[in-house]
């Protein structure tokens, strides 16, 4: 009996291993499709048959995003849940991601962001499932707070990605009309448009953010004390950087109405900084 | 047979401005002159569109017709020079009549190819003409089509894409920094003409707010009534700055009148809000050095005339795949102009077809004596079988049959109706169908038993025919 339930036990692992395969590779081509999809239009409209390459980018992406989240249910079955290690969050981080950009551009021309979110979909998907494997840095256990953190940050990353992909268009844009180069008519949002937008989602996200740190910093002193935070300097100092620009932003904001690119920049440094407390993460584990 | 499709008139390309604004025919006299045309140049359908750029008139005639009339007819009826004209008048029939209409209403004629305004214009004297109740079923088809077809060209090319004037490129650059433009307000520095086509633009734009700044307080009062929006004196330039955000700056002044020093305090006070400055006076009016201010676009009439330029590029790029468009639709318009010309007489060659058939039917029935229904109905299917067999390749030719092939289709249309006795010339359509089936000569008959066939089923059929005609 024993040997029999050990049997089925085995050929549902293996059932499931089989599926995060084949979603894997579905998540992928629908990933990398998106992203040439959404490619292929950036720029200047060059002849008829992109606006039709276009409009398959969208459907592309949720496509791959739902793949995605499937995957990462039944990595969770599996007990590789988000939790687990950098490259899982990560994952999870760029799901939160597409699924925020799908939101986002519901009603919004914004597929030149779309061209950062597909591939940026793919590397957390190839992150989650590939690396994850071969090299699983087990992150340190810490009950809801460790949860809450991996939460928050996860959240937080997806937040500033699209924040950030958000006044990079802006940059470019305004760089644009400043040196003439703007065609008008081209299908993306106004200038302004995309000032306010990227505001509101660094407005969104900083104190999902702040909560990141409060509870990474709770973290790691249950899980071994003060001393522990001496070995962190280098994500706490990026950490403090990555807040200090969101929370710059929103109060020049306030006060000044500073805007453009300014605020961009502080924006894109913020993510930046992220993104630097990411790799680190996984470097170190 | 129905009539021929005819687009005859001038264009900006056939005649000069001069001539057209002779003919140029205002919207309350549409009516009138419809009834002119239709009763001096013998139009069965007709419609004119009368815009800047042409007078063109699409009508409907058969039998014998002189194009050539209609414009001097035209000119009669607005006592106008019609000998002036002649030489610039142009004259398309047929398949090429309904092109010339589908490319004017889809804008590939216009001056400026791909401006919106032709459909509205074409679309409105065809209103007008079946409110004369000048239109029938071929103009009708015909516009229809074409309305059908601009809209298509429009969609699938890019030949409307950008803004084809500087006013429009200025106001389609306000759109993609400030979106809409409900929430803007816009200051006119200077009242002179092109100040006024620009305040024109973007009010129709949707500006919520205009503001006019002038040396001279009658000319700015003059400007903003016709804007709608108020005037400002001059020394409250750098106030009005503060709180707009696009300047149109059009005065006559030999020096720029804003520049960095005036600007650099406005921008502090304007908190980052974006100011977008066109500058279309010559000499200009903004020197260049603002764009160093943070949240500052500058462009003057070159930056948009390039804009301008581009966008004509990529419409005229576009217009070889709009026309590829037209053709498509010509082609279904014309198969069905062919198929309309010609129904009629196929009608009558299948109704012949089918009384030949019943005629024979009879006549074996009689001649076997007890038939029973099953068979009669096996025989009945047969004849008429071998009828449309016999009738398909004609009919079929006849359809598919164009008024440039080397046998028109006129020409076709007429062989067969003598050949068959069809149509007016048939004589009598209720005689007895045993009048109107050709009798077969000796000759036939032995053809005809050379090529019988020998099945059970056939014979009794190949029999009383060669009785019958023998």
């Amino acid at each position: 009996m024993r040997r029999a339930g050990c049997g089925v036990h085995r050929d549902r692992a293996q059932l499931r291993h089989a599926m995060i395969l084949l979603l894997f590779l579905l998540a992928a081509l629908a990933y990398g499709a998106a992203s040439f999809a959404y490619g292929a239009d950036t720029g200047e409209p060059r002849d008829g048959q992109l606006p039709a390459i276009r409009r398959r980018a969208r459907p592309l992406l949720i496509a791959g995003t739902v793949a995605h989240l499937l995957l990462i249910g039944l990595q969770c079955v599996d007990g590789d849940h988000p939790l687990k290690n950098i490259f899982l969050a990560t994952s999870f981080g760029a799901l939160v991601t597409s699924f925020g950009y799908l939101a986002l551009s519901r009603a919004r021309p914004l597929d030149a962001i779309g061209t950062i979110v597909a591939p940026f979909g793919l590397g957390g998907l190839a992150l989650g499932v590939v690396f994850s494997s071969v090299n699983a840095k087990t992150l340190p256990t810490g009950g809801a707070i460790a949860s809450a953190h991996v939460g928050f940050a996860s959240a937080g990353l997806a937040g500033f990605t699209l924040a950030a992909a958000v006044a990079g268009l802006y940059l470019v844009t305004e760089r644009r009309l400043r040196r003439k180069k703007f065609r008008p008519g081209t299908p993306t949002m106004s200038l302004t448009g995309l000032d306010r937008l990227h505001h509101r989602l660094v407005l969104l996200v900083t104190p999902i953010f702040t909560l990141a740190i409060v509870t990474g910093v709770l973290w790691i002193l249950q899980a071994g004390g003060p001393h522990m935070l001496r070995g962190r300097v280098f994500e706490i100092v990026a950490a403090a950087i990555a807040w200090g620009a969101s929370v710059a932003l929103l109060v020049t904001r306030a006060a000044w109405g500073s805007r453009g690119r300014r605020s961009a920049w502080l924006t894109i440094s913020a993510f930046l900084a992220v993104l630097l407390i990411v790799i680190s993460y996984g470097v170190r584990g | 047979m129905s009539g021929e499709l005819y687009a005859i008139g001038v264009d900006h390309r056939s005649a000069p401005v001069e001539l057209r604004e002779q003919f140029a025919v205002a919207d309350d006299d549409h009516a009138r002159i419809l009834a002119g045309l239709r009763e001096r140049a013998g139009l069965s359908e007709a419609m004119l569109v009368s815009t800047c750029n042409r007078v063109e008139i699409y009508g409907v005639a058969g039998g014998v017709f002189a194009p050539e009339r209609v414009l001097p007819a035209l000119a009669e009826l607005q006592r106008a020079d019609g000998e002036a004209i002649v030489d610039h008048v142009f004259v398309r029939a047929a398949s090429d009549a309904a092109r010339h209409i589908f490319r004017v209403t889809s804008s590939l004629e216009s001056l400026v190819v791909g401006e919106s305004q032709i459909l509205g214009q074409v679309k409105d004297a065809f209103d007008r003409a079946r409110d004369s109740g000048t239109v029938g079923p071929v103009l009708d088809r015909c516009l229809s089509l074409a309305f059908k077809t601009a809209k298509r060209v429009r969609t699938e090319t890019e030949i409307a894409r950008g803004a084809a004037n500087v006013s429009s490129v200025a106001v389609e650059l306000a759109r993609s920094i400030f979106g809409e433009l409900g929430g803007c307000m816009a200051l006119v520095v200077g009242a002179g003409e092109m100040a006024e086509g620009a305040a024109v633009h973007l009010r129709t734009g949707g500006v919520a707010e205009i503001a006019v700044v002038n040396r001279s307080a009658p000319r700015g009062v003059a400007l903003a009534d016709k804007v709608g929006g108020h005037y400002e004196p001059w020394e409250r330039l750098a106030a009005q700055l503060a709180r707009a955000d696009i300047v149109i700056a059009s005065t006559g002044a030999p020096h720029p009148v804003i520049d960095r020093a005036l600007l650099k305090p406005v921008i502090r006070s304007r908190r980052g809000r974006p100011l977008f400055l066109v500058d279309i006076a010559v000499p200009r009016d903004v020197d260049s050095d603002v764009t160093e201010l943070p949240n500052v676009y500058l462009y003057n009439v070159d930056d948009l005339q390039e804009i301008v330029h581009e966008n004509l590029r990529t419409r005229r790029g576009e217009a070889d795949r709009a026309g590829a468009m037209v053709d498509e639709e010509v082609g279904s318009f014309v198969q069905w102009m062919r198929t309309r010309a010609v129904g009629p007489l196929l009608g009558e060659l299948q109704a012949f077809g089918r009384d030949v058939v019943d005629a024979e039917l009879e006549r074996l029935v009689r001649k076997l004596g007890a038939v029973g229904p099953e068979q009669r109905a096996a025989i009945e299917q047969m004849g008429r079988a071998i009828m449309q067999k016999l009738l398909h390749r004609p009919m079929s030719n006849l359809r598919n049959a164009h008024e440039h092939a080397v046998i028109p289709t006129a020409m076709l249309a007429e062989a067969l109706a003598a050949l068959f006795e069809l149509g007016p010339r048939a004589g009598d359509r209720r005689a007895p169908p045993e009048a109107r089936i050709p009798q077969a000569t000796p000759e036939d008959a032995t053809a005809a038993a050379a090529l019988a066939p020998t099945t059970d089923v056939l014979a009794p059929m190949s029999a009383p025919i060669r009785e019958g005609t023998g």
